[in-house]
């Protein structure tokens, strides 16, 4: 079960890696403030799903919740979320496509 | 006995010909081109002191926050080598999308904040930046181990450059976190962090870099690059941990790298040969096709690399150079303040020295 599950995470951070998920557009980052975050999450229908408890981090797998949300992105058409954790938000900036020579 | 007199009359004659409608803006525009990040830096505790006023104002203040450090950022760095960092990072706020846009638009939302966090925002922008600015075009050519420290080595050098604050929390948080699992990667910062004390990370292992990549730009065959792009690093490692007066080698000619490094070391041998031995050493360099030298010296030898320069650039047509002076740390844990000039000799010089 733990080498499954160890293979289930290399096998989702190779998809991220090489997915086209950018974290930085041109020298920009797309960001909300904390002030429109429910805003923000109701307009892509997410809300409800922070709300009751059923989103997870994408790196760790800790609950996520309005106070530790540090990043929402697009991948496999689901929406996927990264804490506010140090390794996990590290994973983000590592696997995140550079799109520098664009 | 000062004449008083004429000088009123020139202050009255400066006053009525140059109007302080003129002069204020002309001093803001001088100080905004000299001191942006100051100027960003100010605007921005302006704005820190109107954040109750809304939303609006909570963006900017972060945005202004965020656009000062990575000025502060690029500024000390192109000090060093320019080009290195082409990168400027802007944010661009999103209130409300749609789940199609969103999916549309491929990118990463992250949540920003100005209260909780504020470090830590700043040390990631920062971070960040570093990681998708630095050798933009020839990271690809770069051994992904070498690129990932240089990366680390980099941020924890303009952390302790322009925000000191931030630099235990991206030791804790960041640095332990890569590095924790890593022998190979924290040996490699290690040895990067004993460039940077040396004077030979980013204004020669850099430079380098930068330079040999950009040619090999489009090129497919990269392995054979990374491999003496590896031997290149151990090659300045060995300079910058020798001891005085230890023999180390100081050239490097590979198929990609032809450098060496000229150290003026010994001041005893200044007062004995002059700047000959030095000169001689560095036509040699040139003979032997050499492309880049890097004149390095310490405390009271900087002033000789100056006149060892000085005579060079007399005698040798050079294609460009650049001087830069840093506070290093030698093995022994002391202070010292070093010199390390860029030289790029002139190419056809090169062929015909090698001709003749």
């Amino acid at each position: 079960m733990l080498l499954y599950n160890k293979f289930k995470n290399i096998v989702s951070m190779l998809k991220y890696s090489f997915s086209e998920v950018n974290l930085l557009n041109k020298g920009e980052i797309k960001a909300v403030h904390y002030d429109n975050l429910v805003e923000f999450l109701k307009s892509i229908e997410e809300y409800e799903r922070v709300i009751n408890g059923e989103a997870k981090c994408y790196f760790c797998g800790g609950l996520i919740t309005l106070d530790n949300l540090q990043s929402v992105f697009p991948l496999d058409g689901d929406v996927k979320y990264c804490c506010n954790c140090q390794a996990c938000y590290g994973k983000l900036i590592e696997g995140g496509k550079v799109n520098a020579r664009l | 006995m000062p004449d008083y007199d004429n000088a009123k009359k020139w202050m009255d004659f400066l006053l009525s010909h140059l109007p302080l409608g003129y002069i204020i803006p002309a001093a803001l525009i001088i100080i905004l081109i000299i001191w942006p990040d100051k100027v960003y830096i100010l605007i921005s505790r302006i704005q820190s002191c109107f954040l109750w006023s809304g939303t609006w104002m909570k963006k900017k203040q972060i945005e202004t926050e965020l656009k000062a450090n990575i000025i502060k950022v690029s500024k000390n760095i192109s000090k060093e080598i320019e080009d290195v960092m082409p990168y400027d990072v802007k944010i661009s706020w999103v209130t409300e999308s749609n789940r199609k846009a969103f999916f549309d638009g491929k990118e990463v939302v992250v949540c920003m904040n100005n209260t909780n966090n504020k470090m830590c925002n700043l040390v990631h922008a920062i971070n960040d930046y570093v990681h998708n600015g630095l050798l933009a075009d020839e990271k690809f050519y770069v051994d992904e181990k070498v690129m990932k420290s240089s990366c680390l080595v980099l941020t924890r050098k303009l952390l302790l450059l322009s925000y000191e604050k931030g630099i235990s929390y991206f030791f804790n948080e960041i640095l332990a976190g890569e590095t924790k699992e890593d022998n190979e990667l924290k040996e490699k910062i290690d040895h990067l962090i004993s460039l940077d004390e040396n004077g030979l990370f980013t204004q020669v292992m850099l430079r380098e870099l930068k330079e040999k990549g950009r040619r090999m730009l489009g090129k497919t065959t990269t392995n054979e690059f990374k491999r003496e792009t590896n031997l290149f690093i151990d090659f300045l490692y060995d300079i910058a941990i020798r001891n005085a007066g230890e023999n180390t080698k100081l050239q490097f000619t590979g198929r990609y790298y032809k450098t060496a490094i000229l150290l003026v070391a010994n001041y005893d041998n200044y007062l004995t040969y002059g700047t000959e031995s030095y000169i001689k050493r560095f036509q040699q360099n040139v003979k032997e096709g050499i492309e880049n030298i890097y004149l390095c010296a310490r405390n009271n030898n900087k002033l000789i690399a100056n006149k060892v320069f000085e005579k060079i650039s007399q005698t040798i047509e050079l294609e460009y150079f650049k001087k830069f002076e840093y506070i290093g740390q030698s093995i022994d844990g002391h202070k010292f303040s070093g010199i390390c000039i860029a030289i790029q000799i002139k190419k056809d010089q090169n062929n015909k020295k090698k001709v003749s």
